[in-house]
């Protein structure tokens, strides 16, 4: 089977993960060839069975590369936040567009399109979730393919991982915590090295999301506070409760 | 000690398409069984899942399985002569000491007829214990019909009532949901219905058969849960108290209807 | 002592579940023993050398029930672990068995082959955890037995030690007080000593060691009026009442359609913290884990939680998608269901689950409410 990895806008720090996988990409290439990889190969083919796409489009030009990937590859896998939530380049679509020139001080000269999580363009087969995301999930993802078992969300927060892990809860000791409504998978890796979760795998389907807003204003955290931590990685996903949080 | 957990491996000695998603899967598994019970069946590396046991002589089992998860599509992926992990049985079965000398009405709904099916060869072969016997199948379409090679064999020693929801080019039969064949029954009292399907079948069924004099108590269910150990423990069948693993699946409707936690089969039933 | 709900049966319980319990002495009409405090480091040394010790421990701030090495790593606290002791014999993740494909074949591993049988002695010990561990044998020992479980579970030697003080989340009175009608020695602090109840025979060999001396009348008195200072404490801020196991049952029983589940069900961020630190919860998850290709793999059980969303999910539905109706199974499974099929409540009082739970539910409070 043919993989290829493709960057839209973003870090392209999933792309450095997949690097990171070190010894075990050897057992990959086992099944797989690396057919398109800009980051670490020279020459790049098409079609592929499995295409990962990182980041998000932010052009029109990127809109077209990914309609094109989409249409060359069998399985597309949304790779990391930024093509499952829009993540971070989504912030920018809190702002008003003048705010935002602001920001970027009139460039690009043409204002891009807003960032959309990639299942706004096309069908995404499989997301892995994560800023960077996980390689055991992306292990679990290939294992899954290869022998032909659905591949299935985790549909529980980081805070099911994070008390397996017997750690003392960050939200106990104040500290503005994403974690009862974040999609787990990730071993609670923030929380156990004591860094609140900041909620880079998105909301689960089933989170209480209106329920730990409030758990959040008990502790003390003001609206703009929740509202700036919610909108961080997953404000396209989170708009409608956001937007009701401001009304309130 | 004795550990509940580990699969003994078995053979797959056959296997017969029964529908389009359907098959039927001989298994070396030497395993005397109640009809109704079922086994934990291990596709190693896929999972375990649940799987009622549709047939067997004392040297193999039959599991009718539909490709509907990991483990049921594996195995449909599986030839004859590989090997599969099997625990169990498990669980009650039917009440089938308590209908002898009495007459019975067989429910099934769908894939429902595979935990009947050892019901229903028991009758046959032991006609004279039972009096009236009727079994009411409906399937989704005529292609999706269960053991339709057997129906011959079957209506020599019951009444079959046979219906689809949705007629197929050659259907002469009854077209409609299972309930709408019930008014053909022709034994209401002292008798004793055994009933599986999905839940929405089991759920009107129960309500048509009570309006029609049936009473609750003289009808059984078998409820489908997510079992994962099979042996009450693991908690994920709980349904009100009762493990539907280990203190079911069959159910009698009286009971079923007082759990604390109404199972959704018979949710709306005597409300 | 109120009422000790566990006391149903006793006999039954331990012919039954054939776990090498030593038998019970009747700690009435035995005088208790004490132990001077500067002679318990000996003691526990000497146990340590007899038995696999296990007793409390505290690292960053989270206390649990740990192996120990040497003594100077017991923790001496005055109330219960963070943690509770149901680690020791039910992991988080346990590994069934390994399987590995051979010509078409599958060889078989069982890991329960390689599980210590060793002998434990599990010092410090509350109440709460002691009874956890009898309604944890009844889960997992009754008719069908769990292997892992009762591996671990076999030749362990309890010895208790009362609270000095509680938590604020305590509430161990409305199930019969601090200490339990099950375990080997039990110590209660009193100033100078520690006075010891012998409930086994055991226990009874242990005492006949050089440490222990004879206590008096006075001692106790002594003990009695620190239990009950203790306990009046833990009542003062408990009120609640859960005495007449049955009636409570009914009562809620009756509730099931109560508004209440409704308001929970909109707290409850459903993050399962309640389920992982209660000391009885036991459900759990099966899954296997593979290499790439297949060729070998795991089977392995996870701690899982009902008020997760996938728990009662089947192929064809998912039974609890409701919020509410998962936070109601959860209490039922705690005060309903096991008092109709065991005659005993799967709570100990322990109130961890007040103190991790982020939507601050209070399981006083809802037991208050559904009983008033």
């Amino acid at each position: 089977m043919k993989i290829g990895i493709f960057s839209l806008s973003c870090c392209e720090g999933c792309s450095v993960q997949f690097l990171n996988l070190e010894e075990k990409i050897l057992d990959l290439l086992k099944h797989f060839g690396i057919e398109n990889f800009r980051l670490a190969k020279e020459y790049n083919e098409m079609p592929v069975d499995i295409a990962f796409v990182e980041g998000t489009p932010t052009n029109r030009e990127e809109i077209l590369k990914l309609l094109k990937i989409r249409k060359d590859c069998n399985v597309l896998v949304a790779l990391g936040t930024c093509a499952v939530t829009g993540g971070v380049s989504a912030m920018v679509n809190t702002m008003s567009k003048k705010e935002a020139m602001e920001v970027y001080g009139g460039f690009p000269p043409e204002m891009p399109v807003d960032p959309k999580p990639l299942d706004y363009y096309v069908d995404v087969d499989y997301h892995l979730y994560g800023c960077p995301f996980s390689k055991e999930e992306l292990m679990e993802l290939i294992t899954s393919i290869i022998l032909g078992k659905k591949y299935k969300d985790k549909e529980y927060s980081v805070c099911v991982e994070c008390s397996l892990r017997e750690n003392n809860c960050l939200l106990d000791q104040g500290y503005l915590c994403l974690g009862p409504i974040t999609r787990g998978g990730c071993k609670a890796l923030c929380p156990s090295n004591g860094k609140p979760c900041l909620g880079c795998r998105g909301p689960y389907e089933d989170a209480n999301i209106k329920g730990h807003i409030k758990v959040l204003q008990d502790i003390g955290f003001s609206k703009e506070e929740i509202i700036e931590a919610l909108s961080l990685f997953s404000y396209e996903k989170l708009k409608e409760v956001i937007g009701w949080l401001k009304e309130e | 000690m004795n550990n509940l957990y580990l699969p003994f491996l078995a053979e797959i000695k056959e296997i017969r398409e029964e529908t389009p998603d359907t098959k039927t899967f001989v298994i070396s598994a030497p395993l005397k069984f109640k009809p109704g019970q079922f086994v934990e069946l291990s596709v190693f590396g896929y999972g375990e899942a649940p799987i009622s046991i549709s047939g067997g002589n004392g040297e193999c089992i039959e599991l009718t399985i539909r490709a509907v998860g990991n483990v049921t599509n594996k195995i449909h992926r599986m030839k004859v002569g590989d090997y599969v992990g099997i625990r169990g049985p498990f669980g009650n079965g039917w009440p089938i000491e308590k209908v002898e000398g009495k007459n019975l009405l067989i429910a099934a709904g769908g894939i429902g007829l595979a935990p009947l099916k050892p019901v229903i060869e028991h009758v046959c072969q032991n006609r004279d214990k039972f009096k009236e016997v009727t079994l009411l199948y409906g399937a989704r379409k005529p292609s999706l019909m269960l053991f339709k090679y057997k129906f011959d064999e079957w209506s020599k020693h019951m009444n079959l009532l046979l219906t689809v929801d949705e007629p197929e080019n050659g259907w002469k039969g009854h077209v409609g949901v299972v309930t709408t064949l019930c008014d053909k029954i022709k034994h209401v009292s002292d008798t004793i219905t055994l009933m599986c399907g999905p839940p929405i079948m089991m759920k009107y069924t129960s309500m048509v058969l009570i309006e029609l004099g049936f009473p609750p108590s003289e009808i059984y269910l078998s409820l489908e849960r997510n079992m994962k150990c099979g042996i009450g423990i693991c908690g994920h069948c709980a349904v009100g108290g009762v493990y539907v693993c280990k203190d079911g699946p069959v159910f009698s409707l009286n009971r079923a209807i007082r759990f604390i936690e109404k199972p959704h089969e018979v949710q709306g039933v005597l409300d | 002592m109120l009422f000790n709900p566990l006391k149903t049966n006793n006999e039954i319980f331990i012919t039954n579940y054939g776990i090498n319990f030593t038998k019970i002495v009747n700690s009435v009409m035995n005088m208790g023993v004490k132990i001077a405090k500067n002679r318990i480091s000996e003691f526990l040394d000497y146990l340590r050398r007899r038995y696999v010790l296990y007793a409390p421990i505290e690292k960053d701030g989270i206390s649990k029930i740990g192996k120990i090495e040497s003594v100077s790593e017991i923790a001496f606290l005055p109330y219960r672990t963070k943690i509770s002791v149901k680690p020791i014999f039910f992991p988080p993740e346990e590994k069934f068995f390994k399987f590995q494909k051979k010509d078409g074949w599958f060889e078989l591993e069982d890991y329960l082959l390689q599980i210590d049988e060793e002998e434990k002695a599990i010092f410090g010990l509350r109440g709460c955890d002691v009874r956890a561990l009898e309604v944890l044998d009844r889960y997992m020992l009754s008719e069908f037995q769990d292997p892992y479980y009762r591996k671990r579970r076999e030749n362990t030697l309890i010895i208790g030690l009362s609270c000095d003080y509680p938590r604020e989340s305590c509430f161990c009175t409305a199930f019969g007080g601090m200490i339990p009608n099950r375990y080997d020695l039990w110590f209660t602090d009193i100033g100078s000593h520690y006075f010891v109840d012998i409930g086994s025979e055991k226990g009874r060999e242990l005492v006949n060691s050089e440490f222990f001396e004879e206590a008096t009348k006075e001692d106790e008195a002594k003990k009695i009026r620190k239990i009950n200072t203790v306990e009046m404490e833990i009542n003062r801020r408990t009120k609640i009442d859960l005495c007449e196991i049955k009636k409570c049952a009914q009562e809620i029983k009756k509730k099931a359609n109560d508004p209440i589940w409704e308001e929970l069900g909109k707290l409850c961020l459903s993050c399962g913290k309640c389920n992982f630190v209660c000391p009885t919860c036991h459900c759990f998850d099966v899954k296997d884990v593979t290499n790439i290709d297949g060729s070998e793999g795991e089977r392995i059980r996870a701690w899982d939680s009902c008020h997760l969303y996938e728990y009662a999910k089947t192929s064809a539905e998912n039974f609890r998608k409701e919020r509410k109706a998962r936070v109601r199974y959860r209490i039922y499974d705690k005060f309903v269901f096991p008092v109709m099929r065991y005659g005993v409540y799967a709570c100990t009082g322990c109130g961890r689950c007040n103190e991790v739970c982020p939507a601050g539910i209070n399981i006083r409070d809802v037991l208050r409410r559904l009983i008033s």
